[in-house]
């Protein structure tokens, strides 16, 4: 069969293990086993509610199909999906209003701007090739632009769309299983700093983490 | 007079050609015939076991699984049986047998 776990990057080849009909059975009754032991409450509902499991999964904005909820792992098709394991976020242009805007992603009343939220470097360059200098915000950098304005007037700009996976984060993060968006506000700005991570997180943030 | 009525059976259909592997608790499903490829909980994976064992009714298999698991079926669990099933019959890999 296909390797769905190969990861050249990694240089790492997994193919798992085979999962024969008294391998799944065996699979289900370890975990009653160890339920028993645990003296846990019944994994039955556990279970039946998919939170067995890393089971996060989002959608693409057009619903056409669900997927795992991570950068990694989002062209692999979630066909066992739960409700209550759906992640999402706002569109880009839902950000477009300040009263939406997270408290974290404020000063006061006013939206933080990109560089207040994103690790910006100065003498690096945004997505129009506009060199980021800390000290002079009338350059046109978008570095320099408030999230609101960002995702109105530069709604089509890369910079736009990560201030919105960021401002997602900010409203919908949380630490345990109950999150509704797999990254934290760190994470998120380590994906846009990495430049190893850069390109496959901004697509998977804009393809799946803008529909809701 | 009491008449019993005889419940759909699920089987695997006879097309499906599967391959399953695990990772864990994480378990793919490749279908060779239409090249799918899917990613199922342990509860799914244990679910089509039971089938391609033998064909079994919606309760004979949330009652299969729950004993698996040292327990007794509830309904919601019950309902998560049918779901995934559901699931599996959208994709064409399990069918329903109607009692003769």
């Amino acid at each position: 069969m296909a390797n769905p776990d190969q990861n050249p990057g990694r240089g790492e080849v997994s193919d798992g293990r085979d999962g024969s009909i008294e391998q799944r059975r065996e699979a289900l009754r370890r975990i009653g086993r160890s339920a028993a032991a645990a003296g846990a409450a019944s994994p039955l509902s556990a279970l039946a509610g998919g939170s067995a499991g890393p089971r996060k999964w989002c959608q693409d904005k057009y619903k056409t199909k669900k997927v795992h909820a991570s950068i990694s792992g989002c062209n692999s098709v979630v066909l066992s999906a739960q409700s209550g394991n759906e992640c999402y976020g706002k569109p880009c242009s839902y950000y477009g209003s300040s009263t939406h805007i997270p408290v974290s992603c404020k000063s006061g009343a006013t939206a933080k701007k990109f560089k207040d939220i994103f690790t910006c470097v100065s003498g690096s360059k945004d997505s129009k090739n506009v060199t980021y200098n800390p000290n002079n915000a009338g350059n046109g950098c978008l570095y320099h632009k408030k999230i609101d304005d960002l995702c109105t007037s530069n709604a089509s700009s890369p910079e736009a769309h990560w201030a919105t996976a960021y401002c997602n984060s900010a409203a919908l993060w949380t630490s345990d299983t109950t999150t509704k968006f797999p990254y934290s506000t760190t994470q998120v700005n380590s994906h846009w700093t990495d430049s190893s991570t850069r390109l496959a997180a901004y697509s998977f943030y804009t393809t799946y983490m803008e529909g809701g | 007079m009491t008449v019993a009525v005889e419940l759909p059976r699920w089987r695997v259909s006879p097309l499906a050609r599967l391959s399953w592997r695990s990772w864990g608790e994480d378990y793919v499903a490749f279908e060779s015939r239409s090249g799918e490829l899917a990613e199922f909980d342990v509860l799914a994976a244990a679910a089509m076991a039971c089938l391609e064992e033998r064909p079994r009714t919606l309760s004979e298999l949330a009652e299969e699984l729950a004993a698996d698991l040292g327990q007794q079926a509830d309904a919601q669990f019950s309902d998560a049986v049918d779901g995934i099933v559901r699931q599996f019959r959208r994709l064409g890999w399990v069918e329903e047998i109607m009692p003769t």
